[in-house]
């Protein structure tokens, strides 16, 4: 279960993040560089959100005591 | 005397283990080959990413096949298979002069690491005397654990010195080792039997899979509410609901999809699937950054990621330790913050990143990942009641043994 769980996940991830930073970078306002720079904040900002809602997820399943 | 791991035995774990240690070598160093694969064939990202996410695609439809698999037939023919098409898919990407060849390649590669993540362990379960069972499985996982640390760093040197088509040569006279290595020592416990596979099954698992991946990538395309991106998800998720269904009221489901009933497991998997997605997500932002926006080398790419990537090795021992000692919740609380100061620092200074900066908060977020990626997946199993627990009993184990490894490992020094 959870090896397959890491292939697909790291599949979808990489096809969604990829896609947030090509579709900065096809913006015709930005050079390339800038357009990967700002494509990178906002990957940053969905993984920051993703990993926010893990710990919350995490906060109520994992048994507090030993 | 029965306590000894035999000779035969221990090569055939290091010729699996040297597959599941390329194929993760070359994924991961692929990241790093990026801009000059878009340089050298004139392609986009979103056309680029093919590369990791059809690899990925591939071997995660596989993976679930892994138990029919080792029943149906000898580890060694399997053994062979992996590493035949394995070393196909290199010696394609070796030479291919399209890209579109150069995918094909991936997925070939893609079969033969699929067949070759599972039987290593498979080996080992099987074959290594049970006292000694929970020792070569964390030979085993430091193997999959050390490869992710190797990879950026080796394919930025190779990129950056003598091509990246050097990534494919260099593995390619380890594979045969391999090969060789494990065509002569791997032997046959389990007579093979006829199962029967639930063929609707696989071709659900295969709709879900390709169509959510599909669907994603397609929004590189440019628009992000289109049919092209919809259409592929939406089917994907219906498959993935029929898959569940079924698997509920069949008896051999190629994946047994009802334990996830148990919401404290799935609650686990999810968070599970986040971080191994932000972690792939990391892996590919960064090397791309260091190259396009700071406009360094490929080598530069691959070490400024070097000692993140070191860290996240170091820990997949040490983590189960700190389990053992403290329980799950605090190492995996600890990493949460980690995590989350890693990822804010990332977003504050996201568009002028400088290397050190990138190296810095790189290491803050592997910190988290390395505190709670193993924990989890330990929490999660110790989740499941007694009749799934003989899996979640293999993986108690694998975590206890590690620092008996660590001993043997500096015994051999």
């Amino acid at each position: 279960m959870f090896n397959t769980v890491q292939q697909i996940s790291g599949a979808i991830s990489t096809s969604i993040i990829s896609a947030v930073v090509a579709i900065s970078q096809m913006n015709p306002n930005y050079s390339k560089q800038l357009g990967t720079a700002i494509g990178s904040e906002h990957g940053f900002i969905l993984l920051i959100i993703l990993l926010l809602l893990a710990a919350i997820i995490l906060n109520k399943v994992v048994r507090r005591t030993k | 005397m029965n306590d000894k791991i035999s000779l035969k035995v221990l090569l055939s774990v290091i010729a699996a283990g040297i597959m599941s240690f390329s194929g993760v070598v070359i994924e991961t160093s692929m990241n790093i080959t990026f801009p000059t694969l878009m340089n050298d064939f004139n392609i986009n990202t979103s056309t680029v990413q093919w590369m990791t996410t059809m690899y990925l695609l591939i071997v995660s439809i596989v993976i679930p096949l892994s138990a029919i698999l080792k029943r149906t037939f000898k580890t060694k023919s399997l053994f062979i298979t992996a590493n035949v098409l394995f070393i196909i898919g290199v010696l394609i990407d070796l030479i291919a002069p399209s890209f579109a060849l150069l995918i094909i390649g991936r997925v070939i590669q893609g079969l033969g690491t699929g067949i070759a993540l599972p039987l290593m362990f498979n080996i080992i379960l099987e074959q290594v005397p049970s006292k000694k069972i929970g020792l070569m499985m964390g030979v085993g996982n430091l193997i999959t654990a050390i490869a992710p640390a190797v990879g950026p760093t080796f394919g930025g040197i190779v990129v950056s010195s003598i091509g990246w088509r050097y990534i494919f040569l260099i593995l390619l006279p380890i594979l045969i080792i391999s090969l060789l290595m494990g065509s002569f020592s791997i032997e046959q416990k389990s007579k093979p039997q006829h199962t029967k596979l639930d063929l609707p099954s696989l071709l659900l698992i295969v709709i879900t899979f390709a169509g959510l991946v599909y669907g994603f990538s397609s929004m590189g395309s440019g628009s992000i509410l289109s049919l092209k991106v919809i259409l592929p998800i939406i089917i994907g998720l219906i498959a993935v609901i029929v898959l569940y269904k079924r698997s509920v009221n069949i008896n051999n489901p190629i994946v047994n999809l009802s334990i996830l009933k148990n919401t404290k497991f799935s609650g686990h998997v999810i968070a599970f699937f986040i971080l191994q997605f932000i972690t792939l997500g990391m892996s590919f932002i960064l090397p791309n950054y260091v190259q396009i926006v700071n406009n360094q080398s490929a080598f530069v790419a691959g070490l400024i990621v070097l000692p993140g990537a070191a860290l996240g090795a170091v820990f997949a021992p040490l983590s189960g330790k700190i389990m053992d000692k403290v329980g799950a919740y605090k190492p995996i609380l600890f990493g949460m913050f980690a995590g989350l100061a890693g990822l804010l620092l990332f977003t504050i200074f996201g568009t002028h990143l400088s290397n050190t900066m990138i190296l810095v908060f790189y290491l803050v977020y592997m910190l988290c990942l390395g505190l709670s990626f193993g924990n989890i997946m330990t929490s999660g199993l110790s989740t499941l009641d007694a009749n799934d627990s003989q899996m979640g009993m293999l993986c108690l184990i694998q975590f206890n043994k590690y620092l008996e490894l660590l001993v043997l490992l500096l015994f051999l020094q």
